[in-house]
């Protein structure tokens, strides 16, 4: 470990140039416009798949680009994974909660019982 | 650029400067990984609802129109864009263009919530708002499709008052006060929040207004 105290504070702050911010600002745009695209070819189960990666593609954009976490510090990268982690996390254990109960719409409670909806006896 | 730097305040408790900016940086991070699970829960909700009532969901998103989320998603993209412009001028010292960039920022964020206005508006008149009034009462997956939209953006349009209500303190306060020119750390920590407020979208708009067939 360097003393800090010897750097030059240039790294301090870390503007990056206009041109780059538009660039990927256009990248985004454009990442928009395929997800659009894609939404309207029926590619069954693999759209949502499709449409979730391109988010993720821009998300990782914005999060570089952006909120340049590249350039931030260590502990700053760490939490931004710790948030993914515990997000899978929680997705991953509820997921293999309710996949594992075999519950489907028509035992949903909800169905069933409607007043005033039984067939009208003959 | 060093003589920027030597105005910026020094807080007793920090080594150096770099020490300091990357304290109030990772506090925003911390901050940011609480929304990722707030948020996470109702995405959660949206996984386990949208496996258990597909047709629902194909059903309900009809209601939505994929031109106003996409017109929404284009306000705030460009919004990031001028909010990271704006955490630009600032760490370069530049507090007028600064001032620009945030004003920008605040208009395409009032944008999005007259958007947001219209499409809430429209799903009243036409009573599809989950609760006694709605409209399809014979198909609950839709009627859950609705609620978690509604939750979903509702929490995400919040989040962009929020945003506004911020943001616009932060220009004011660089207006009015020669002092906060100095500091370009609540702009850098609004704009680490904006651009949050912008993925989630990114991940609402395919979610809610895009789903084939």
């Amino acid at each position: 470990m360097t003393n800090l105290h010897d750097e030059e504070h240039s790294d301090v702050v870390h503007a990056a140039s206009v041109g780059s911010y538009l660039a990927n600002y256009f990248a985004l745009l454009g990442l928009l416009i395929i997800t659009v695209a894609v939404a309207r070819v029926d590619l069954g189960i693999l759209n949502m798949y499709a449409a979730m990666l391109i988010a993720m593609v821009k998300t990782v954009l914005v999060v570089l680009f952006f909120m340049h976490l590249g350039k931030a510090g260590r502990l700053s990268r760490i939490w931004a994974l710790t948030g993914i982690f515990f997000f899978l996390i929680m997705i991953g254990l509820n997921l293999t909660d309710y996949s594992s109960r075999h519950m489907d719409a028509t035992s949903s409670p909800t169905q069933p019982q409607r007043g005033g909806e039984q067939p009208p006896a003959e | 650029m060093s003589a920027h730097e030597q105005e910026l305040h020094l807080g007793h408790q920090f080594e150096d400067l770099k020490q300091q900016i990357e304290s109030y940086t990772i506090g925003m991070w911390i901050f940011l990984v609480t929304e990722v699970m707030f948020f996470g829960g109702l995405f959660t909700a949206y996984i386990i609802y949208r496996a258990k009532f597909p047709e629902g969901w194909v059903h309900g998103h009809h209601h939505l129109d994929w031109r106003l989320g996409g017109l929404n998603t284009l306000i705030l993209l460009t919004s990031s864009l001028t909010m990271a412009l704006a955490v630009r001028a600032a760490m370069l010292n530049k507090w007028k263009p600064q001032v620009l960039f945030l004003v920008c920022t605040v208009l395409l964020a009032f944008g999005f919530m007259i958007v947001k206005y219209f499409e809430y508006s429209k799903k009243f008149r036409e009573h599809i708002v989950p609760g006694p009034l709605f409209a399809h009462k014979d198909d609950p997956g839709q009627e859950l499709f609705m609620g978690l939209y509604f939750a979903l953006t509702g929490l995400h349009g919040f989040h962009v008052l929020i945003g506004i209500l911020v943001i616009s303190a932060i220009t004011i306060r660089t207006i009015n006060m020669r002092r906060m020119r100095q500091d370009f750390i609540p702009v850098e920590l609004v704009g680490l929040y904006w651009h949050f407020v912008d993925i989630v979208w990114i991940f609402l708009y395919p979610l809610l207004y895009l789903i084939s067939k």
